[in-house]
């Protein structure tokens, strides 16, 4: 092995070297998830595969469980965007500043397995049931459940259950005016919503992002 | 409908190293990279999550400072990873997560802690020229310090069998390393 960073730079020119690293599956299996797997689902919630791989591999569970628990995009974007870097790195700022801690909250991975049914002439929504892909149960029992975005919901409830996972429930569930004129003109749509869980507001413990697929009737 | 479209690096690192002081363009890269290589250190490395986002934030810091002093000449994904690299093993190398790791390589640790250093990188970068079974086993023996009973388990083999597919591997690994040498 050489001794010098000249070797380090060769092995960037072998086979695989330049290679976007996020393609690629890692775990036990080939099935496993790859990065852009991983964060796919915390953007657009989980897929049925995506789910029926989790039941299967204790992995990728606690990957993904595990990536939920990180809590910096809002920080790290509120500190680029408040200190300048260089004054930040000449000062040896190394950890986050309480101050914006505030705003970071863990992520949990949605899944919502069906379509849900909107009453166009009322703007009502069925009930909709989704599962959280997350280790803080406790959270949930605790916190006000909500949904917002193009369907609103101030009321989840946690539906005990024997999975591995919490399932929660929404009803009295509102569509939004922009939801019902696209369902006027196309038989179904798909939207995302946004999950938020907290003891208020502004305060977050939790909060997740979906697709749900919408059809009216 | 939102749809997943994994961002294009390129342009977002050449934005970001026309002008290193300019933190909007760094801001959005990291922004777009953050999910991206917080999954990759928590699943390759088995570190705490509450770590990552300062490794992540370390390592981005003095990949900026490189380029704003000149030091850097290729901005890429490839590159930053290396930054990333270095702050890991070393948070890894504090916690001494990394003892077993030159037995990959069948040599000591060297004893300037900067060539120990290179030594680690070079092995982790040559672990990711291996097959993924490969990287896998080897990482979780010696980056998470797992057994090989751990590792079977998770692979659906027996012990006797994870054993000779880790030797098997670290053969590889030393003819990549071995690859290079001078």
């Amino acid at each position: 092995m050489s001794n010098s960073y000249k070797g380090w730079e060769l092995l960037y020119q072998m086979p695989g070297g330049t290679k976007d690293p996020f393609q690629d599956p890692y775990g036990p299996t080939s099935e496993c998830f790859s990065s852009n797997d991983v964060v796919r689902m915390f953007e657009l919630g989980a897929l049925s595969r995506d789910v029926s791989h989790l039941s299967r591999c204790k992995e990728c569970r606690e990957r993904v469980e595990r990536f939920g628990e990180v809590t910096a995009p809002e920080l790290a974007q509120s500190m680029y965007r408040s200190v300048p870097w260089w004054r930040k790195a000449s000062q040896g700022f190394r950890t986050p500043q309480p101050a914006f801690a505030a705003l970071a909250s863990p992520q949990t991975l949605v899944y919502v397995p069906t379509t849900c049914s909107v009453n166009l002439a009322q703007g009502s929504v069925d009930t909709i049931r989704m599962q959280l892909i997350t280790r803080r149960v406790d959270d949930l029992r605790r916190c006000t459940l909500r949904l917002e975005g193009p369907v609103t919901a101030n009321a989840g409830c946690l539906v005990a259950g024997s999975e591995p996972y919490p399932w929660v429930e929404f009803h009295n569930v509102q569509a939004s005016d922009d939801v019902i004129r696209e369902l006027r003109l196309h038989n179904r749509i798909t939207e995302l919503v946004f999950l938020k869980v907290g003891e208020t507001e502004q305060r977050l413990c939790l909060k997740g992002t979906s697709n749900i697929e919408f059809e009216g009737i | 409908m939102a749809a997943f479209h994994p961002p294009t690096w390129e342009p977002l690192f050449a934005a970001a190293s026309r002008n290193p002081k300019d933190d909007a363009a760094w801001s959005d890269l990291y922004v777009a990279l953050w999910p991206y290589l917080t999954d990759w250190i928590l699943s390759r490395y088995g570190l705490d999550p509450s770590r990552a986002a300062d490794i992540l934030q370390d390592a981005l810091l003095q990949y900026r400072t490189k380029l704003a002093a000149g030091k850097t000449v290729q901005p890429s994904l490839a590159h930053l990873r290396g930054f990333v690299r270095i702050s890991v093993l070393s948070a890894l190398r504090d916690q001494s997560r990394l003892v077993s790791l030159d037995e990959i390589v069948s040599r000591p640790s060297p004893v300037d802690p900067e060539q120990d250093l290179l030594q680690k990188l070079m092995i982790d970068e040559a672990l990711d020229r291996l097959d993924l079974r490969c990287a896998y086993v080897l990482r979780a023996k010696y980056f998470q310090g797992r057994t090989s009973a751990e590792i079977a388990t998770a692979l659906g083999l027996d012990t006797g069998h994870v054993d000779v597919i880790l030797h098997r591997c670290r053969e590889r690994c030393r003819e990549i390393l071995t690859a290079f040498s001078p």
